[in-house]
């Protein structure tokens, strides 16, 4: 007769196997906010201050940080791509039609280990590691912001410093672009300068949540080459010098009757780029 | 030991479908539509190619601003051209 003490050491052997068969895969979704940033993102129009939605979806262990404008470019651009090779046709032609295009193409993910920074130069996508933020300063100063009870913390950060509202009713360390490592999520954050501002205007329900799983592409964070920061700021300044050049390492070569046209496009990427006043100020 | 052998068939059970039921979304779509699209020399591989793929290579892409793109790949899936022309799309138009 085998003893109830052996079927117990097995049925625990079991339930080990049953939750590590679960957590390779893809963790769902916990949390899902919305923040607006307001930002004056060039220096020649300091009076023009752009606005982007951007998704903060919180798993488990980590949380994904992105433009929703590059969300909706991969969901649209997805299903037209579909639609042309079912077409059947030899090439794909876009010409003319409009997609929704960022003008912050990176995505960030936070963990309670680090921050990764992935952003696509050219046809590679480049990432760089940086620790945790630690250095917040504690304030001893709450307000209400959105119907949240907010503390507040502040941070010198790359150059510019910020002052967050941090919720600790929503037990998240997590909040916009890589700010992260407060005790509770940051509902608003802003750059004294006033260049740039953070805000939570979204959040969706954990019941609305169950079974859905992130949407960020996979292309967005997949099998990117390992830089730094700063050489990722130099492969951006080399690309937008040489757009034709740096599609030969790609095996793509740019037809013959675009070529002015991309001489064009790299221009106004030249000069988008020197007129930028960056969120990071110090690399 | 019936009851031991009907326990660990009903655990193994589980394990089975907790591996085979926990795709997402992503992935669960991304099955529709990875059909390998290669283009080889046999002709049984030809056969299988003009079932499944209505892509000829040499791919040609052309962006929303009018720039258009060859790549000499020929064995890339559905996926790898859409990653390809998204990225010529993000970043040369």
């Amino acid at each position: 007769m085998i003893s109830f003490n052996k079927i117990s050491i097995l049925l625990i052997f079991f339930s080990f196997s049953l939750f590590h068969s679960q957590t390779d895969k893809k963790d769902p979704l916990i949390a899902d906010f919305t923040y607006l940033m307001k930002g004056k993102i060039y220096k020649s129009t300091p009076n023009y201050t752009h606005e982007e939605l951007f998704s903060l979806q919180v798993t488990k262990d980590q949380a994904f940080f992105i433009s929703e404008k590059s969300l909706k470019f991969d969901s649209i651009f997805q299903s037209e791509f579909q639609k042309a090779i079912r077409g059947g046709t030899t090439g794909i032609n876009f010409r003319g039609k409009s997609f929704p295009k960022s003008k912050f193409k990176y995505a960030i993910i936070q963990s309670n280990k680090n921050i990764q920074f992935f952003e696509n130069v050219g046809m590679t996508l480049l990432s760089y590691t940086e620790p945790m933020i630690y250095n917040w300063k504690l304030i001893n100063e709450s307000k209400i912001i959105n119907s949240f009870n907010c503390k507040k913390a502040e941070l010198s950060y790359k150059g510019r410093n910020w002052t967050a509202w941090y919720s600790t009713e929503i037990p998240l360390s997590y909040g916009p672009y890589k700010f992260s490592g407060l005790p509770g999520l940051i509902i608003k954050i802003s750059d004294q300068s006033g260049d740039y501002d953070f805000e939570l205007v979204k959040s969706v329900s954990s019941n609305k949540l169950q079974g859905k799983f992130p949407t960020i592409n996979k292309r967005r964070y997949e099998g990117a080459k390992e830089t730094t920061a700063a050489g990722l700021q130099k492969a951006k300044k080399n690309f937008n010098e040489n757009l034709i050049g740096s599609l030969s390492n790609s095996e793509t070569t740019i037809v013959s009757d675009s070529a002015e046209n991309l001489r064009n496009i790299q221009k106004q990427k030249q000069r988008d780029l020197n007129d930028q006043n960056p969120i990071e100020l110090v690399k | 030991m019936k009851k031991l052998i009907l326990i660990i068939g009903i655990l193994t059970a589980g394990i089975v479908s907790a591996n085979t039921n926990s795709l997402t979304n992503e992935e669960s779509s991304n099955i529709k539509t990875e059909k390998k699209i290669v283009v080889k020399s046999s002709e049984k591989d030809s056969k299988i190619v003009e079932k499944y793929s209505k892509v000829l290579y040499p791919i040609y892409y052309t962006t929303s601003c009018g720039v258009s793109a060859v790549t000499n790949q020929t064995t890339w899936t559905e996926e790898q051209i859409m990653a390809w022309a998204a990225a010529l799309e993000e970043n040369y138009c």
